[in-house]
């Protein structure tokens, strides 16, 4: 087994984009004004879309089910959060399972992209480390957080090693296939201008890789509240996960739903926020809607 | 003074001999076009002279100098499309400079004028998916040009464009060289191309590749497209139609 797996959202690297720009002195922020309009008519069909989701919720947790036990309506759910807000938890389980998401997205990412850059630039690496990393990404890994739990403890750092070994293999695998699959024809223009070994990985690979390396921020945004969650089930003595856990035990229908609602919220919000920070940093991809 | 030199470059890729005994010079400012059948070993001769390849035996060199790696006296125009897709024509005009370590700043006029000469003003925020493939061409022109090689070497970088943008393009770049005076060793696969172009046509053969023919061209410069369609230049482009006709029948094939 040479390479490994490639899980890869391929970027779009569309040179052959048909329509040539015209000229113009402040370059390429031109298809405003027909674009602009598009956009917001698109945003609007989506804000449009969830309002309606949420108040069809509404209606049927409210009319049909009629059961606050089976399914806690919307505006139930909005009261479970005030709840948890006055009596104090919500705050202590935001900053401890915000706290355990973003570190071990942090951590694993950076040591996602540090492997991944090794095992891509190095072959004997590449050897040794492949058996492991197919044999982990193959496995379903949230296997291991009852293992982590039981080593760790029931502090924060236990589920920051679960989120990490969520987020890191993914991103390993995508950062690798990303340098590995560098067009060797830019990798030769920078030899022949001289590039050095390090010229070559800073100014080509890197920067072909980094759709990629984006990608797998992405996908490591839900695995990591995935990874929260789960940890906390396994044990803690805080944390959203927890709180959902324990509204559960008490059929606090409410209270579960809320927590579940913040984890949804939150995992749009940042997908989101990286689908800026995709946008921003590579405006040369062809833009996607 | 001789700009490129390759004496006796023999080159082997696994048991296959690509290149053999292959001798030919290039006289500072001369323009020499390569011409042969497809898989003759032209793109692996010119990559020997810029020094991405070496070669088995046999000696390269450069203004006098033996080359081994890249040159800082060569600049590659690739055959296929190789600009970086993110960067905008401005910077992929000064990814040279950077590599090579030059100031870009001191060189902002000189990257300018470039840009100017190949038809670009305007487009220098565009990224390179926003242009035509003449175009993206001749960014990739101006970028071998800015970091101001003795030699440029050029791989069918017409061979994308259709027939009218690529004579506009023949034109231009004789404009460019007749300004900039430059060795330049391009290789075409279009014969009329080839003889438009260069002082001396190499005709190479192949399996293995060697130098199976070698044309003056007898021309006055500047040139005009029209001298095309004279008959002189059709018994140059006839000539040469034999000998690489004669050495597709020998080794059998396309
Ligand atoms: N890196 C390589 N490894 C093995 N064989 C190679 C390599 N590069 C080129 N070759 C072989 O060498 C021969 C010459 O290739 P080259 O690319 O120089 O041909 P060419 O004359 O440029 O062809 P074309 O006109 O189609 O571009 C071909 O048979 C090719 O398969
Ligand atoms: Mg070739």
């Amino acid at each position: 087994m040479d390479d490994l797996k490639e899980t890869v959202e391929a970027p779009g690297y569309s040179n052959e984009e048909p329509g040539m720009a015209e000229p113009s002195s402040n370059g390429s922020g031109q298809e405003l004004s027909s674009g602009s309009q598009k956009k917001v008519i698109a945003v609007a069909i989506s804000v449009v879309s969830v309002i309606v989701g949420i108040v069809l919720w509404q209606i049927i947790g409210e009319y049909f089910v009629g059961n606050s036990l089976f399914l806690a309506t919307p505006l139930q759910t909005i009261s479970g959060i005030r709840e948890m807000w006055t009596s104090g938890g919500l705050q202590e389980d935001l900053i401890v399972s915000g706290q355990e998401a973003l570190y071990g997205f942090l951590i694993g990412s950076a040591a996602g992209i540090f492997i991944g850059t090794i095992i891509a630039k190095n072959r004997a690496a590449k050897r040794v480390l492949t058996p492991y990393i197919s044999g982990f990404y193959a496995t379903p890994i949230i296997a291991l957080a009852p293992i982590l739990i039981l080593w760790f403890g029931l502090g924060i750092w236990s589920k920051v090693l679960v989120v990490i070994s969520l987020v890191i293999f993914p991103q390993i695998i995508n950062t690798e296939a990303g340098i590995r699959t560098t067009d060797e024809t830019l990798r030769d223009v920078a030899r022949s201008y001289g590039g050095s070994t390090i010229q070559i990985f800073r100014k080509v690979e890197l920067w072909w890789a980094l759709p990629y390396i984006l990608a797998g921020l992405r996908l490591g945004i839900g695995r990591a509240l995935i990874g929260v969650v789960v940890g906390e089930l396994f044990g803690a003595k805080a944390g959203l996960g927890l709180a959902i856990f324990n509204a559960q035990s008490e059929f606090n229908m409410p209270q579960l739903f809320a927590g579940v609602a913040i984890f949804a919220v939150s995992g749009i919000f940042f997908t989101y926020l990286l689908t800026v920070l995709e946008r921003a940093l590579t405006p040369w991809a062809s833009t996607r809607a | 003074m001789i700009g490129v030199s390759v004496q006796g470059v023999n080159k082997r890729f696994g048991g296959i001999q690509v290149l053999k005994d292959v001798s030919f010079t290039a006289n500072e400012g001369q323009f020499v076009t390569i011409v042969g059948p497809s898989g003759c070993g032209k793109t692996t001769l010119l990559r020997i002279i810029d020094g991405l390849e070496k070669a088995d035996s046999g000696d390269v060199r450069i203004d006098g100098r033996p080359v081994s790696g890249p040159a800082r006296e060569c600049a590659f125009v690739f055959q296929a499309d190789s600009l970086m897709p993110w960067r905008t024509v401005w910077d992929n005009c000064k990814f040279g400079l950077e590599l090579r370590k030059i100031d870009v700043q001191a060189n902002k006029g000189r990257i300018q004028e470039l840009l100017n000469l190949v038809g670009l003003r305007g487009f220098e925020k565009h990224y390179p998916r926003q242009l035509s493939g003449g175009m993206r061409q001749r960014v990739n022109l101006a970028r071998a040009l800015v970091v101001d090689p003795d030699v440029l070497l050029m791989d069918e970088p017409f061979a994308a464009l259709d027939a009218q943008t690529r004579e506009i393009m023949q034109k231009e770049l004789l404009r460019i060289w007749a300004d900039q005076r430059k060795t330049v060793v391009f290789i075409t696969h279009q014969l009329d191309e080839a003889v438009y172009l260069a002082d001396r046509v190499l005709v190479m053969g192949r399996k293995p590749g060697v130098i199976a023919d070698e044309i003056t061209v007898p021309f006055e410069r500047p040139r005009e497209l029209s001298i095309k369609r004279t008959e002189e230049f059709g018994k140059l482009v006839e000539r040469i139609w034999g000998t690489i006709e004669g050495v597709i029948r020998e080794t059998g094939g396309i």
